[in-house]
């Protein structure tokens, strides 16, 4: 399917682009990343205009992002009555607006570059949680031109290489994702150790 | 026995915590291993595909466009983006018999001396 795609930016150029950009941020499995790769390579080749790349990259992406942010909304909305009637899960909502008005504008922000895969969800979440538009747009927006101007500025770089490239990328998505994910479990242990040491060698109760 | 769940879950932790740095390893490795076979120059011609236009593979290859604009026989007054596939549709030749005559083209012109 891949090189199917890839044959399309060939052939559509920028539009090509701008489609599969809206789509990735509606969590369809789309290789986004790897498209952005090919047209900053085909802009160091020639074969594309670069502002055009720009602009339809981050135009789909930003009006994916949007379709994601008012579906999260409607649903949100639609499903308020049924949330707020019992406390326990009035009590959730209230907790995810809360880290929402803390740290949304950072989650926003970051999960569209640093956290992609989690970008489509983040939007589906502000939404819903009634995130503030003109905050979500602009954490957005910033996030998105991190995303298109470093895939393509890769893929530029990268030049005829793109295949290496992309394999060496993929890597370095991976090591982050599982740095993560061992920085996490490992704060968890921290903590689970700080707070109530289990006596390991302690004897079984008869 | 309150301790029972506590000692499982502190397990669970500690086999997350080693399976994710195991990976975290074996992403590192990986990714070392592709930046080197990247830096190497024996390896930077990208394979011939269809989605591939003339350009690219003038960077890839390191080959001057007219000359892949030659060995590729495009029509005259072809849009400039053209790639391999559209070529060999436009040419009504199989894709593969075109990238044989590509990369032939590649390989004599880099037989050429240097003038």
């Amino acid at each position: 399917m891949s090189d199917w795609l890839l044959a399309q930016v060939g052939e559509w150029g920028a539009w090509a682009l701008a489609l599969v950009t809206f789509l990735s941020c509606l969590a369809i499995p789309v290789p986004s990343s790897m498209m952005m790769l090919a047209a900053g390579a085909f802009v160091a080749s020639g074969d594309l205009v670069l502002i055009e790349v720009v602009l339809a990259a981050l135009g789909g992406a930003v009006a994916g992002d949007q379709v994601g942010y008012a579906l999260g909304r409607v649903a949100g909305r639609r499903a308020e009555g049924w949330l707020l009637r019992s406390p326990t899960r009035a009590t959730v909502v209230e907790r995810a607006k809360l880290s929402m008005q803390r740290r949304g504008t950072l989650a926003v922000f970051l999960t569209r570059w640093l956290f992609s895969v989690l970008g489509p969800y983040v939007n589906l979440l502000a939404g819903g949680a009634g995130m503030g538009w003109a905050r979500f747009t602009a954490a957005g927006i910033a996030g998105e031109a991190v995303w298109v101007g470093l895939y393509t500025g890769i893929g530029r770089i990268a030049g005829g290489q793109m295949e290496q490239i992309a394999a060496a990328l993929g890597n370095a998505t991976g090591l982050l994702a599982s740095l993560t994910v061992t920085a996490a479990l490992g704060w968890a242990l921290w903590r689970h150790r700080a707070r109530a040491p289990i006596p390991e060698s302690a004897p079984r109760q008869p | 026995m309150s301790g029972q769940p506590r000692r499982w879950r502190l397990w669970a932790l500690r086999a997350g915590f080693v399976l994710a740095l195991g990976l975290t390893l074996l992403f590192g490795v990986r990714l070392a291993i592709s930046i080197a076979f990247w830096a190497d120059p024996a390896h930077t011609d990208q394979a011939l595909e269809g989605w591939m236009p003339l350009g690219y593979v003038s960077q890839s290859w390191g080959v001057p466009r007219e000359v892949l604009v030659e060995a590729a026989r495009l029509p005259e007054g072809s849009r400039p983006r053209r790639t391999l596939a559209e070529i060999a549709q436009a040419r009504g030749v199989p894709l593969s018999a075109l990238l044989d005559e590509v990369e032939a083209a590649i390989t004599n012109w880099r037989a050429l001396p240097d003038e």
